[in-house]
């Protein structure tokens, strides 16, 4: 089974790559995006989500400043 | 006689550099190879600058799952000193050997450039031999320092914060404008700038880098006597 996910910084954390980001969108004429955040995705095959969780809470994701999700895979 | 040990992941590119630090200032000093089992008889650990693992993942995150991590852990543990340099900050943070975690700067700009720091510990094993501020060279993309509120709270008031950088100095928008963090027991010691690269008068700079080594050498002797 695949599963998808995703590895966000923390909504305490200033994230400069998604304001570098959301720059570039404005530059290309997306006045109307408020913001971007930047962050990360893995496609995990596994046999069930709960090890996935683990392996995203112990290697993918650094939660002193980051947050994850995990679904199944698009 | 005192033995310091640098551990060299792939990707590491300051080795060579804490090497030659520590032969110049009469301090031995060897190689250890990420994927070692052990140590062997060390007095003290480096973890050295560079790009571990390509940075892949996130800085330091990989190398912290190393065979030599098990045993810089062990080392630890029983109170051996341990310096981590820039990459090998990001090393410790990531191994929780040190709170907090360390994020891109601020200005998402790689800062390469002497800054000034506060030295804010200085009955350190690492800074006993440092005067107030010294000056060092930084070179990192993601030096910022990060910790909660109430982590602040403890480091700052268990006197765990050595080094911050000078107010107008700052490359990378470190919460606290913290440099470099020991850990409760003061064997640990983590900083983004690089005190190797600032120990040799012939490229000009600052030679400030020799007191951090010059005081862990001396704690070692002192330690032994």
């Amino acid at each position: 089974m695949k599963y998808l996910v995703t590895v966000l910084p923390r909504a305490e954390v200033a994230d400069p790559q998604g304001e570098t980001i959301l720059e570039a969108a404005r530059g290309l004429g997306f006045s109307d995006v408020r913001s971007v955040r930047a962050g990360r995705a893995f496609v995990v095959e596994a046999e069930d989500e709960s090890r996935v969780r683990d392996l995203a809470d112990r290697l993918l994701a650094n939660p002193v400043v980051e947050s994850f999700t995990v679904g199944k895979a698009p | 006689m005192t033995t310091f040990g640098v551990v060299v992941f792939p990707g590491s590119n300051c080795d060579r550099d804490c090497l030659r630090a520590l032969e110049r200032l009469g301090i031995a000093a060897r190689e250890v190879r990420h994927d070692a089992d052990d140590l062997g008889p060390l007095d003290a650990v480096v973890l050295p600058g560079g790009f571990s693992y390509g940075d892949y993942l996130r800085a330091g995150a990989i190398a912290r799952f190393a065979p030599a991590m098990r045993a810089v852990r062990a080392f630890a543990d029983r109170g051996g000193p341990v310096l981590g340099i820039c990459n090998g900050f990001q090393i410790l943070v990531e191994a929780g050997l040190l709170p907090g975690a360390l994020l891109p700067n601020r200005s998402s700009r790689f800062v390469c450039r002497p800054v000034r720091l506060e030295v804010t510990r200085r009955d350190s094993i690492f800074t006993s031999a440092c005067p107030p501020t010294i000056s060092l060279p930084v070179a990192h993309g993601q030096g910022r320092y990060h910790a909660d509120a109430e982590t602040i709270r403890r480091l700052e008031g268990e006197g765990r914060i050595a080094f911050r950088y000078a107010a107008d100095d700052d490359p990378n928008g470190s919460v606290g404008r913290i440099a470099g963090v020991l850990n409760e027991r003061g064997n640990v010691l983590g900083l983004m700038p690089h005190p190797e690269r600032a120990v040799e008068e012939e490229i000009g700079g600052s030679t400030d880098g020799c007191s951090i080594f010059l005081s862990l050498a001396a704690a070692l002797a002192g330690a032994a006597a």
